[in-house]
């Protein structure tokens, strides 16, 4: 039987309390000026043609239309961003995950093998990508003159089409330093005693991965699923820095496009259009992993 | 009072001088521009607004730049010049963006690919009334490929203008016992099959790395593609723009010439460079190229004199004649300028004076003046002033579409898959020309 305390604020309270929505105002003001107000414009804008420097021209439906009718390069580059989330998302998830197992272990230096996995997520996403341009390079890059030296044959790693969107997928795995951290936390949050209680019933090492840790994990792999999910989504650095695009158009992701057609089409309009299915296609698969979740998240405090 | 804050109190004043300068930060400025109105000061300096390129990197350019506006103020002491710079990249973002939050600009700087976004944009207007207004110049003084004309209208009177050119290793020809290609073009000789041949003969390996005999790379680039099919008696649009005709059998019969360079592995391929070893012809790795004479600069700033000797060539002889592409940079006039005069006079100053023309011969290129009266500057005793004068008849300007920009993304894309010969050239190009027309009719 549980107890419900109802207090009442005394007059120093309440103004404790008016102090402190004062004090949270600029941050509130900041977010419905620069966050709130330009996505309630762009959702105007997306029904106009609007270039920024001229009035906004409505338009209806047109931009909308003409991105599932008319557009190419709109289902061309939402299949290039597609393909990169299911193959980035897994894979990014699955490397992270082995990397926290290895982290947790304790052997000597461990402390600067975590910062040095973590150190990539604090390298400017542009340093990296240029640094992974010239890794890539046909003629002289890292990458073929390994191979080269290994006898084994050479690519034009980012000028093919069939092994660019790759080239970022590997990329992509940079960048798992962020969700290695989260699951570190979360494997040295694991109750020993689970893992004891299971050795005394004779469980082995896979068996008490298996039916303890992932279990335990499961709400960390969810919240890392759903924030890659979102991120990959807006994969955008690399293709701009790198490919531009190409070639061919392999690397052409959809936020790509999206500001291609905003700064330096000054679609804005089409662009507004852009971002609104992106939101609401990123809104459609978070609300079904949220759906899903029900099925295979454990969260301990439900139990 | 014991006058210090209490935690309390100090917070507090925090929070209130944040929110106060949220505000503050969020209230909309009057932009600090003078009009140049009557109502201004007697002494008070007409103010010209620019936005100017940002040559940051290149020292001699910059050092050209603080040269003319010390000239300039000096001249001009009633003129104040308020210049603003962006670099190459995100130029037009940064500009564009700019005006729309209120900045505004009197002259702009401007190149060709940006001209139907400005001019959409409303950003700049024709010089045609200023010209015709002004009487130290008239319309005749200019060179028909110094102007960047659309509509009938001229946006821009270029102040630099670069012919283009094929620039090859003289000294590997020479010990190679090779004709050289400019007596091979005096002898009516350099052709397509002279110049495909050129890249077969020099294409070789150094060190576990290729030498290309050519780098076509700059082909890419639809203002330079254009020579080639004038060359070749086409063109990329019909006369008005309303269709595309990069499917007629001249231009197929182009890529697929531009092909072989590609499949044969006589140029490099986009990607197989890096920063730090570039494929090019001035640190000797690609044995020719093609470029406008402001190549001159990388040519002296990589070094390359000091490797092999520097050649000289015109773009050969096609079947429909021979042709050079006039690269222009111009500057552009706002549609609607604060103080038009000053404006105008620096704008007069930079793009055409005799002044201009001497102080930015330093930063090379064997620049061809807009202006009849303007005698051509080169600054290298390498450079071949001949050569320079055989281009000057066969300058043609091109022509910008509308949607320019959007346009060489289809381009572009249509370009790489040539490269890879991943579809029959025919294939790509008749998607290309339906995608560019309906572009165009949007």
């Amino acid at each position: 039987m549980s107890a419900r305390i109802k207090t009442r604020q005394g007059p120093l309270a309440r103004k404790e309390a008016w102090e402190g929505r004062l004090y949270i105002l600029p941050w509130v003001l900041g977010f419905l000026i620069f966050t709130v107000g330009p996505m309630i414009a762009s959702v105007y804008f997306s029904f106009t043609k609007y270039s920024v420097l001229s009035g906004a021209k409505w338009l209806g439906l047109t931009n909308y239309t003409r991105l599932f009718t008319d557009d190419r390069l709109f289902g061309l580059s939402l299949y290039n961003t597609f393909y990169f989330v299911i193959l980035s998302v897994p894979l990014n998830l699955f490397v992270a995950f082995l990397i926290a197992l290895l982290l947790s272990v304790q052997v000597r230096g461990i402390n600067l093998y975590r910062t040095l996995y973590y150190l990539p997520v604090i390298t400017p996403a542009v340093a990296s990508a240029l640094t992974w341009g010239m890794l890539f390079s046909g003629d002289f890059g890292l990458v073929n003159a390994v191979l080269r030296a290994l006898g084994l044959p050479t690519f034009n790693w980012l000028f093919d089409p069939q092994i660019t969107k790759l080239i970022f997928v590997i990329m992509g795995l940079w960048g798992v330093g962020g969700s290695v951290i989260i699951f570190l936390a979360g494997l040295q949050n694991v109750p020993r005693v689970l893992y004891e209680a299971a050795s005394i019933d004779g469980a082995n090492l896979w068996h008490r991965f298996l039916h303890i840790t992932v279990p335990m994990m499961t709400p960390l792999i969810f919240f890392n699923l759903v924030l890659g999910i979102i991120g990959t989504f807006q994969v955008f650095t690399g293709a701009y820095i790198i490919t531009a695009g190409g070639p061919a158009n392999s690397t052409l992701f959809y936020v790509l496009y999206l500001y291609n057609n905003a700064f330096k089409f000054f679609k804005m309009g089409y662009a507004s259009a852009l971002a609104w299915v992106l939101f609401v296609i990123i809104l459609i698969f978070t609300i079904i992993q949220l759906r899903m979740a029900r099925l295979w998240v454990f969260y301990e405090a439900e139990r | 009072m014991d006058g210090k804050l209490s935690r309390r109190e100090f917070i507090r004043t925090a929070g209130l001088m944040g929110t106060g300068l949220t505000l503050a930060a969020c209230t909309p400025v009057a932009p600090q521009v003078s009009t140049g109105d009557d109502g201004q000061a007697a002494m008070e300096p007409v103010v010209a607004n620019i936005f100017d390129y940002d040559p940051t990197g290149t020292d001699a350019w910059v050092a050209a730049d603080e040269e003319f506006i010390n000239y300039f103020t000096e001249k001009y002491p009633d003129i104040e010049v308020v210049r603003e710079q962006a670099p190459w990249t995100g130029f037009t973002e940064k500009l564009l963006t700019s005006i729309a939050g209120g900045a505004k600009y009197d002259v702009v700087y401007g190149y060709w690919q940006w001209l139907p976004l400005f001019i959409e944009n409303d950003v700049i207007g024709p010089l045609d009334d200023l010209v015709d207004a002004d009487p130290e110049i008239a319309a005749d003084d200019f060179f028909d490929y110094a102007r960047e004309t659309i509509d009938g209208n001229t946006y821009g009177l270029a102040w630099f203008i670069s012919g283009w050119l094929h620039w090859y290793n003289l000294t590997a020809v020479q010990e190679a016992g090779y004709p050289t290609l400019k007596e091979m073009n005096e002898n009516g000789e350099w052709d397509y099959d002279t110049w495909f041949q050129f890249a077969k003969d020099f294409t070789s390996e150094k060190d576990g790395a290729p030498i290309y005999g050519y780098d076509m790379s700059s082909a890419r680039s639809v203002s330079v593609y254009i020579m080639l099919a004038w060359a070749w008696g086409t063109e990329q649009w019909n006369e008005d723009f309303s269709a595309s005709i990069m499917d007629s059998e001249e231009n197929i019969v182009l890529w697929k010439w531009i092909q072989q360079f590609y499949l044969e592995g006589l140029s490099p391929l986009p990607g197989s460079s890096t920063p730090d070893q570039p494929l090019s012809y001035t640190n000797g790795r690609a044995m020719a190229t093609m470029a406008g004479q402001w190549y001159t600069r990388n040519i002296v700033q990589d070094g390359a004199p000091d490797l092999f000797d520097i050649g000289m060539v015109p773009f050969p002889t096609g079947p429909s004649g021979q042709y050079s592409v006039a690269a222009l940079n111009s500057f552009y006039f706002s549609k609607d300028p604060g103080h038009v005069n000053a404006a105008w006079t620096w704008y007069k100053e930079r793009s055409f004076s005799e002044a201009a023309a001497r102080i930015y011969a330093k930063i090379g290129g064997g620049r061809f003046p807009s202006i009849k009266k303007v005698a051509p500057a080169t600054v290298y005793p390498w450079e071949d002033t001949e050569v320079y004068e055989a281009i000057r008849p066969i300058l043609r300007t091109y022509r910008t579409s509308p949607k320019e920009s959007e346009w060489i993304t289809l381009w572009n894309a249509a370009w790489d898959e040539m490269l890879l010969g991943t579809r029959p050239v025919e294939e790509i190009l008749g998607q290309f020309t339906q995608e560019s027309t309906a572009l165009v009719n949007t």
